[in-house]
């Protein structure tokens, strides 16, 4: 498939895409900067907000070197400011005196990860399942009630979906736990930390793959009612293969490469919905975290949050495009 | 010249027009959003003959989150409002400010959008990069970072084209982080529209490059413009409740999102009270709901072959 | 590449059967309501460092871990005690003897002192003036430190505090007394900001902070070497989270046996629940109106909130019986002065100066007073002619407990009914402490604000409200008045209680008429706990000290 005269095409584009990836991470950095800078007040005296007593002028011009802010705006601050981020430097979090932002979000990705990777394995699974299912049987009650039901948790905010299984599951019925990572003082590491574990991530994993797994139905749906309308499935069923093998071998085929690419293109948005799923489950996650943060008005870890979000969504883009040009040909072509 | 051709140009529209909505309302999903959006803009428009004034702690007359019974249909919050009477009026705000936002949304969307696609070359390259990074980034997580600033910057408590300041940060703030999607959109539309015959036509006959944005390609963008909106309203409620439920909403104008912030505070998913919960949530849902069927009826309408949501 | 979807679909399988597989297991909590002698108890408030001298928000659980020297609960009960046994002051008021516990240790075997108790005190003290001045946390510099004249150990067991002018700071104060051979090598600037103080803590309190979760928990384990022996439980954990949702639903299933911090709606809920005891006390909170009084820099919308007829007219239209019923269901004292009655000693309900709730009244007062509705448009003008239109701000800092937003549209409900129109802007802790900081500090500007703050029952605390030094600190009505500062400096070089009750009986009084602030009410904390696990909770004053950590044991 691939000739002489396509490979610095494909090149070029590739080169296209990474470079467009750049631009957008710049902007996300330069856009922190400013907003740092465009908040009334001496961020000096912000980094001194929490003391009660009187703050003396010599304090805050202690606080001004310390930190850098002595320097002309541009370019010094700029580049520091750049240079620093690169590195991963994204300063000190005013809240949690002493504490680096990129340690606190360190410590709290891993359960944002476990909690968004489960949502998209169920919603993946789950979803790419029912949608193959209601586009065969098009027009039957499955496929109505999917189709209805998946527009419904399209528009449904998830938070609230999740608030409503805390009071039915937790609150109401008592069967699983509706707040936490885990139950209070537990030897990690443990199979039965591990158990306690998957218990507490059903309800919040549930809310979240809910509110994405529309639409994945939707995809496959659409690429299941393309599969059964297609010639070949007719010349299948002249050769005696059955119905069912046929379908699932294409429609998942068929099926792949929206999926894909609504996995990586949702991921933003997964991980803003898991915000406020998080600030509901007391799940100790970038979103918790990301609360808290904007209650204390902790700057520096709101744009630590919005690096890390801003940086992953743009990497996920980024593979998005260039597994669409592996995946599809017709791109490259 | 212009006279002549208008008479029977306006009589086509019309026409075009009334085909259009007589296929749009061919589809249930049409009914169904018209019908509810009916039905919450008049509760939005007018609470008042509907519950009687907002109720406040002062005015509240029930009991403390009471179940649901004769007197409070949907029961009562926990400083004894009546839950039905903060519902209908928190219509009245979280419309208000989604319908505003999209506005601006759709104006700004719509603004990069034919000028990039217009202009193309350099302009279009650099807008588009900004529109990249407006659509990559989740308009919630832009808002969430920007929407303090915002309020810091302009400052709390005075009014804001009759907005309360918190609130208008909101409506603007979700009106500038949603309109990449309308831009892209749009400009590809622009693309094919800007090499149409009527469009060299009015440039040889001298019409400048704004009333050819403006005359000829805007009024030929109207079907997406409208389908999308609808979508983009869905958007920015959803929007909307997520910001105020974290907190960055007005308690004493509440909006859905306030009311379900309200209520987690209250401690009303553990205390089981259902009903402060539901009525707020299934409002947004009904309501975003009717805006997305009704925003994929009007583009299956407009455009069989294509669906706004996979 | 045919056999493809075949494995495909296996492995989907495959993920299906993990993501059920929580479902399936729907046993009770492999840890949850199994007595294991650790007592978990969640709260409400979050720790952000262990470093008590740059944190205001560790009190729980640096209280478990540090001891004060004496402070609220040694004075209050005489089965706790804390880091010194006995005290006394000589005659001349002036100096003070501590006897330090004999052959006491840290909690990692090192003997701990009377040195390690000057030692702290004399960290603060000299740091006076510094630009580093250790002012950012709980362990602060305070009036009653820059009134010392020397803190010197004169053996391991004795401490000597000798004071400027007589006082009873050195019993009341609340430093917690921190190890000299881990605090010696910290600087100013470090101490004050990027110290964390990192776990294990050495401390010689009964519960020992071991392992500190960010946003989760703190692990504490029992001290071997506390002073009144080990205590008998095998630990505890210290839950914290953003919303009391948790707390309840963890006392309902038993993974949680102490929650604080709960919500009226919760706490009416959990009351039903047969394991568990639901609890109220008072604390040293109190809930307040403050008028923006300054004059000049800062001022409010109208001169008005600088005459005090105009605010004691204000005072006839706050309710405070239906603040208490209404905003907070019961579980609050209602508002009279200045001193909360968890403050025992000088509490004083005011009968006879006190005034009572008549709109009616308030309207006669504020006509009187000259601010009258003038063109009979309902609105009040004041005496520049100007309708009345206040903005008020309410919030709460970190740490209290919230101020219900029902309590403030209680509150512009009234002075609405009485002609004077009220804007209503909630405001986060951040915000909060910048819009009320001082006016030289770039605050002010609005015109009335309902917050809160929490104290101790020492006179200076309960005082400080009206201390004009500090106006943006703890002083939010920016009131200025001469003869208060003066009964409080003397409070302050008071010792003798009687005489101390009868000056902050007249600090009091002379605050309540001039109304610079209007109390709302004094919250009470809800707590609840589980009956099936531990004995030993106590009813009263758990909030000041690491009681009753100390004294759980298994049922």
């Amino acid at each position: 498939m691939a000739t002489c005269g396509q490979g610095g095409r494909t090149s070029r584009r590739i080169g296209g895409i990474v470079l467009r990836a750049i631009v957008t991470l710049l902007m996300v950095a330069i856009l922190n900067f400013i907003l740092f800078r465009v908040i009334p007040g001496d961020p000096a005296g912000l980094l001194l907000d929490g003391s009660r007593s009187a703050v003396t002028s010599e304090q805050i011009e202690a606080q001004r070197e310390r930190w850098g802010l002595d320097r002309p705006l541009i370019p010094d601050q700029v580049l520091d400011y750049l240079s620093a981020t690169a590195k991963g430097d994204l300063g000190y979090s005013f809240k949690f005196r002493g504490q680096r932002v990129s340690d606190l979000l360190l410590d709290r990705l891993p359960a944002t990860i476990a909690l968004v990777g489960v949502a998209q394995i169920i919603a993946i699974s789950a979803g790419v399942m029912l949608g193959i299912y209601a586009g065969w049987r098009r027009g039957g009650a499955v496929d109505t009630i999917a189709t209805g039901g998946s527009l419904a948790l399209y528009a449904t905010p998830s938070f609230w979906l999740g608030m409503v299984l805390v009071v039915v599951f937790s609150t109401k019925l008592g069967w699983l736990p509706g707040y936490g990572a885990y139950s209070p003082g537990a030897d990690t590491g443990s199979l039965a930390w591990l158990a306690d574990y998957l218990r507490h991530l059903v309800l919040p994993a549930s809310t979240v793959a809910l509110g994405i797994m529309g639409q994945y139905v939707l995809v496959a749906r659409a690429a299941m009612s393309d599969v059964v309308a297609e010639d070949y499935m007719v010349t299948a069923r002249a050769k005696g293969l059955t119905s069912g093998q046929m379908l699932l071998r294409h429609a998942f085929r068929n099926a792949m490469l929206p999926v894909v690419t609504l996995v990586t293109l949702n991921l933003g948005y997964v991980v803003a919905g898991a915000i406020t799923v998080e600030t509901v489950f007391a799940w100790p996650g970038i979103g918790s975290l990301t609360v808290g943060a904007l209650n204390a008005r902790d700057y520096p870890v709101l744009q630590g949050v919005f690096l890390l979000l801003g940086t992953s969504i743009v990497f996920a883009n980024l593979i998005a495009d260039l597994a669409y040009g592996l995946l599809d040909p017709r791109v490259t072509q | 010249m212009t006279e002549v051709v208008a008479g029977p140009r306006r009589h086509v529209r019309l026409r075009a027009t009334k085909e259009f909505f007589s296929r749009l309302f061919e589809r249930v999903g049409a009914w169904v959003g018209v019908a509810a959006l009916a039905f919450f803009l008049i509760l939005a428009a007018i609470p008042g003959p509907i519950v009687g004034p907002l109720e406040t702690a002062a005015t509240a007359s029930g009991d403390f989150l009471t179940p649901p019974d004769s007197q409070h249909i949907l029961g009562t919050d926990e400083v004894g409002r009546d839950v039905l009477n903060v519902v209908v009026h928190g219509a009245r705000i979280s419309l208000t400010i989604a319908l505003i936002a999209t506005v601006i949304s759709l104006i700004v969307g719509t603004t990069v959008g034919i000028t990039s696609g217009y202009y193309g070359g350099r302009v279009d390259v650099w807008l588009m990069r900004l529109t990249d990074f407006f659509f990559i980034v989740p308009s919630f997580v832009l808002a969430l970072v920007i929407a303090p600033v915002f309020v810091e910057v302009i400052g709390r408590g005075r009014e804001v084209l009759g907005f309360r300041t918190s609130l208008f940060v909101i409506v603007v703030v979700i009106g500038l982080t949603s309109w990449a999607f309308v831009a892209r959109l749009i400009r590809s539309q622009t693309l094919s529209l800007r090499e149409r015959p009527f469009v060299d036509r009015a440039r040889v006959a001298g019409s400048s490059d704004l009333s050819i944005m403006i005359r000829h390609v805007l009024p030929n963008l109207v079907p997406q413009i409208a389908a999308n909106g609808a979508l983009v309203v869905a958007g920015a409620i959803y929007t909307e409740t997520a910001l105020s439920f974290i907190g960055l909403g007005d308690p004493v104008q509440p909006s859905w999102g306030t009311l379900l912030s309200l209520a987690q505070q209250a401690g009303a998913a553990s205390a089981g009270a259902w009903w402060y919960l539901g009525a707020p949530g299934a409002c947004v849902l009904t309501v975003s709901l009717a805006f997305v069927l009704l925003g994929n009826a009007l583009d299956d309408t407009f455009n069989p072959r294509r669906r706004a949501i996979p | 590449m045919n056999k493809l979807p075949v494995q495909r679909r296996d492995v989907i399988k495959a993920i299906l059967l993990a993501t059920t597989a929580p479902w399936v297991m729907q046993s009770k909590g492999a840890f949850a309501s199994s007595c294991d002698n650790i007592v978990r108890l969640g709260a409400t408030y979050s720790p952000d460092s262990m470093n008590p001298f740059a944190t205001w928000s560790s009190f729980w659980p640096t209280v478990f871990t540090y001891d004060y020297l004496v402070a609220v609960d040694a004075q209050r009960h005489s089965d706790r005690k804390g880091f010194a046994k006995e005290w006394s002051v000589a005659d001349d008021n002036l100096t003070w003897t501590f006897k330090i516990w004999p052959g006491m240790k840290w909690s990692d075997g090192k003997s701990a002192t009377a040195r390690d108790a000057a030692f702290t005190y004399n960290y603060l003290r000299d740091s006076i003036g510094k630009p580093d001045e250790l002012n950012a946390g709980w362990n602060s510099v305070d009036d009653g430190l820059k009134n010392v004249k020397s803190i010197i150990a004169l053996d391991d067991e004795t401490l000597q505090i000798v004071t400027k002018e007589p006082t009873r700071w050195p019993l009341d104060n609340t430093i917690l007394i921190v190890p000299e051979h881990i605090w010696e090598d910290i600087s100013y600037a470090d101490a004050r900001s990027t110290f964390r103080n990192d776990p294990p803590l050495v401390g010689t309190g009964p519960m020992i902070v071991s392992e500190f979760q960010q946003g989760q928990f703190v692990r504490l384990t029992p001290n071997p070497y506390f002073r009144n022996g080990q205590p008998e439980t095998a630990g505890l954990i210290l839950h914290h989270f953003d919303t009391a949702d948790p707390i309840a639903q963890g006392l309902k299933s038993g993974a949680l046996a102490f929650g604080l911090g709960l919500t009226a709606a919760q706490w009416a809920d959990l009351s039903k629940d047969p394991n568990i005891q639901v609890g109220e006390s008072r604390i040293e909170q109190r809930n307040w109106l403050a008028f923006n009084c300054a004059s000049g820099q800062g001022e409010g919308s109208t001169k008005a909130l600088q005459d005090p007829a105009f605010r004691d007219a204000i005072g006839y239209a706050i309710d405070q019986k239906t603040i208490v019923e209404r905003a907070f269901r019961r579980h609050a004292d209602p508002g009279v002065g200045l001193v909360y009655p968890a403050a025992s000693d000088y509490y004083s309900d005011l009968s006879d100066i006190r005034r009572h709730f008549d709109l009616a009244e308030a309207g006669r007062r504020l006509d009187a007073a000259g601010y009258r509705d003038t063109n009979g448009d309902g609105v009040r003008e004041d005496k520049e002619g100007k309708r009345f239109q206040l903005e008020l701000i309410a919030g709460t800092r970190g740490g209290n407990l919230q101020i219900p937003i029902a309590a403030v549209q209680l509150i512009a409900g009234w002075l609405g009914q009485i002609g004077i129109p009220v804007s209503v802007t909630q405001l986060e802790p951040g915000a909060l402490s910048a819009r009320a900081a001082a006016p030289a500090k770039g605050g002010g500007g609005w015109d009335l604000l309902v917050s809160n703050d929490w104290g101790s029952p020492a006179p200076a605390s309960l005082l400080r409200l009206g201390n004009r030094a500090l106006i943006g600190g703890q002083n939010q009505s920016y009131w200025i008045n001469d003869n208060f500062n003066q009964i409080l400096s003397e409070v302050q070089v008071t010792i003798d209680l009687k005489k101390s009750q009868e000056l902050v009986d007249q600090a009091a009084r002379l605050i309540y008429t001039e109304a610079p602030y209007i109390m709302l009410c004094y919250p009470f904390l809800l707590q609840a706990h589980r009956k099936d696990c531990f004995e030993g909770w106590g009813t009263e004053d758990f909030i000041w000290s690491y009681f009753p950590v100390d004294r759980l044991r298994s049922k």
